[in-house]
């Protein structure tokens, strides 16, 4: 996380939503984000991995500005979005395109997917009708969709086809940065490769930052620069893509990376798969939120809660037993 | 570029051409249509031609559906009857449609405090008994076609309100919503360009059944004399002046009682068919 070359951070960010009370959680608190710091450098690509309900959604949709942290400050370019002017934030808005997960639910079934494409273009007032057109017709080839198909509905399509079409609508409104929530995860292992790809070409063809949200480490470590790893609303280990993969610092990430099937049927240092479910963000366990769940916790486990700190070789990890780890 | 035909509308249309009630529904309608449209070329005397040599005929081959007190052909009579019947149930409809529409979509979509005012003020005028409404508001006005067509759709909207809201509330959650507010789309933009396009199944629906109840509406205020003013045939007063002679000139009550019964049932038949074909829970 360097501070200079930042093009979007989130400082101190909070966010709890207000459930049903019950017995388990007299507050009924569900607390998704919980005091993250993040740092999103410009032109380099972050992956956002951790389980399922641990907030990495929560958090990408927190960086893009459609949902208001309750507490914290998003800034972008150096400038806080609340101190923003409405103009800016549109604009801010706009430069900031998202990639959702389910590509049938990301495209409107109404819509041809020309118009789709060129919405960004229609909404910001860019161009008249038949600059749109070649516009919207040559996001669409750079994607890998045929012109041809501008009149066609998005049902007409296969998943990948649907997510290209997704990609090529974030394109269409020009942005500085890409935040995909989960892109790959709902397609097939053959079509997540091309996916994967495609995201990666643009990047570099459009100068794009992106910000990818996975569960999926293997797909985070072909794409990524940085990966951060989320745990029940926290980060508990950031580390260059390349490191995490060499060693981790946090049990988690190793639990996370010992998680990858490989081809030779064995997993990384033989680790065993955690155990138990992720417990409820509704009742976050006292001192180290992994506590529970990990195979070093020893007292202090309990007790006291192990701060984001920089560790070996100047990465981040929130782990009272770091050292032990990274020799194991 | 050739692709212009939209799956949707194809796969509705054939669903709702195997359901044959549907479909004798459909074709009753466009009937009463083209009556309607070509009712001064169809009816063979003139509705308001009084003809004093001719009064209370059963129904003979120069009058198929008999003669009136006042010796006019009761088939002319019904025939331009329809006119009366398409235009409150279009336009009663069409009002009830547009107000319950923009409600719903922006309850849905708003929710909050807005949603739970708009949803109030739903309840309440649910609360009313509908018809005793209508008949209060329009002692208080002159009887006039136009008046009773914009009571009926002010009076009902609050169904279409209900499904339109309940349509907006799971749309909002799309993701192709989060998109579009991505985009920069306004909030405007994002009702009307997004979510109205996918809620047109339910307004489909509530309208094509909303009609029949209009018809019925009407006539019955007709038949109680404040509706439709005489001498203007429709069917509700054709039936009020039939109500006087039924003992012994049955066919004055009997032929606009059948064509309300068949409209009302074919727009009833052809709105279920609609839901059906919408529905893909339904098996078509």
């Amino acid at each position: 996380m360097t501070a200079d070359g930042t093009i979007l951070r989130g400082t101190q960010l909070f966010k709890r939503y207000q459930m049903k009370r019950s017995a388990s959680s007299p507050s009924g608190l569900l607390t998704a984000i919980d005091g993250i710091n993040i740092d999103v450098a410009r032109g380099k690509s972050l992956g956002i991995a951790g389980e399922s309900g641990c907030g990495k959604s929560t958090l990408g949709k927190i960086l893009t500005g459609l949902l208001q942290p309750d507490s914290g400050e998003i800034s972008y370019l150096g400038k806080p979005i609340a101190d923003m002017s409405p103009d800016e934030r549109l604009s801010f808005r706009r430069q900031t395109q998202m990639i959702f997960q389910d590509p049938f639910s990301s495209l409107n079934p109404r819509m041809r997917i020309g118009d789709i494409i060129a919405e960004p273009l229609v909404v910001s007032g860019t161009g008249s009708a038949n600059t749109r057109l070649q516009k919207v017709e040559k996001i669409m080839s750079t994607v890998g969709l045929s012109p041809e198909h501008y009149n066609r509905f998005p049902h007409e399509f296969s998943g990948g086809q649907r997510q290209r079409i997704g990609i090529a609508r974030a394109l269409a409104a020009s942005p500085g940065i890409i935040i995909a929530d989960e892109p790959v995860s709902s397609l097939d292992i053959s079509i997540q490769a091309q996916i994967i790809n495609l995201l990666q070409a643009m990047k570099t063809e459009y100068k794009l930052t992106l910000v990818i949200i996975s569960h999926d480490l293997s797909v985070l470590r072909h794409i990524c620069d940085q990966i951060v790893i989320m745990y029940l609303g926290i980060i508990v280990e950031c580390a260059p893509a390349a490191e995490l993969f060499q060693r981790c610092l946090h049990p988690y990430s190793e639990a996370l990376l010992a998680a990858i099937p490989r081809i030779d049927g064995g997993s990384h240092h033989s680790i065993p798969i955690l155990k138990d479910d992720l417990p409820s963000p509704m009742a976050i366990p006292s001192g180290c939120r992994f506590h529970p769940r990990c195979r070093y916790a020893e007292k202090i486990c309990s007790t006291e809660v192990p701060p984001l700190e920089v560790k070996q070789c100047g990465r981040l990890a929130a782990c009272h037993f770091s050292s032990k780890i990274y020799n194991y | 570029m050739a692709f212009k035909h939209t799956y949707f509308y194809s796969v509705f249309w054939q669903r709702l051409k195997c359901n044959r009630l549907a479909m004798v529904g459909g074709w009753v309608v466009a009937l009463l249509f083209v009556v309607s449209l070509l009712a001064p070329l169809l009816a063979p005397y003139d509705p308001n031609g009084i003809n004093a040599w001719r009064v209370l005929e059963p129904p003979s081959w120069q009058h198929w559906f008999g003669t009136d007190e006042l010796g006019r052909d009761v088939l002319s009579r019904v025939l331009y009857g329809a006119r009366i019947s398409l235009k409150v149930g279009f336009v009663a409809v069409g009002i009830a449609v547009a107000i319950g529409t923009v409600v719903g979509l922006v309850s849905g979509y708003y929710s909050g405090i807005v949603d739970a005012g708009l949803m109030r003020v739903v309840d309440i005028m649910l609360c009313f008994p509908a018809f005793f409404l209508i008949l209060a508001v329009i002692t208080f006005l002159e009887p006039s076609i136009w008046y009773i067509m914009m009571v009926i759709g002010l009076t009902g909207w609050m169904g279409v309100a209900r499904l339109v809201r309940a349509e907006t509330l799971s749309i909002r959650e799309m993701d192709y919503i989060m998109a579009a507010r991505c985009i920069g789309c306004s909030n405007m933009r994002i009702i009307f360009r997004h979510i109205l396009p996918n809620t047109v199944s339910p307004i489909l629906v509530s309208a094509t059944l909303g009609i029949a109840g209009a018809i019925l509406t009407e006539s019955a205020l007709s038949f109680l004399g404040i509706g439709v003013q005489p001498p203007t045939p429709s069917w509700g007063n054709i039936l009020t002046s039939g109500k006087d002679y039924i003992e012994f000139a049955w066919w004055l009550s009997l032929f606009p009682g059948l064509a309300i019964l068949v409209t009302v049932l074919a727009y009833n038949l052809l709105g279920e068919g609609i839901r059906d074909a919408l529905d893909p829970r339904v098996k078509g």
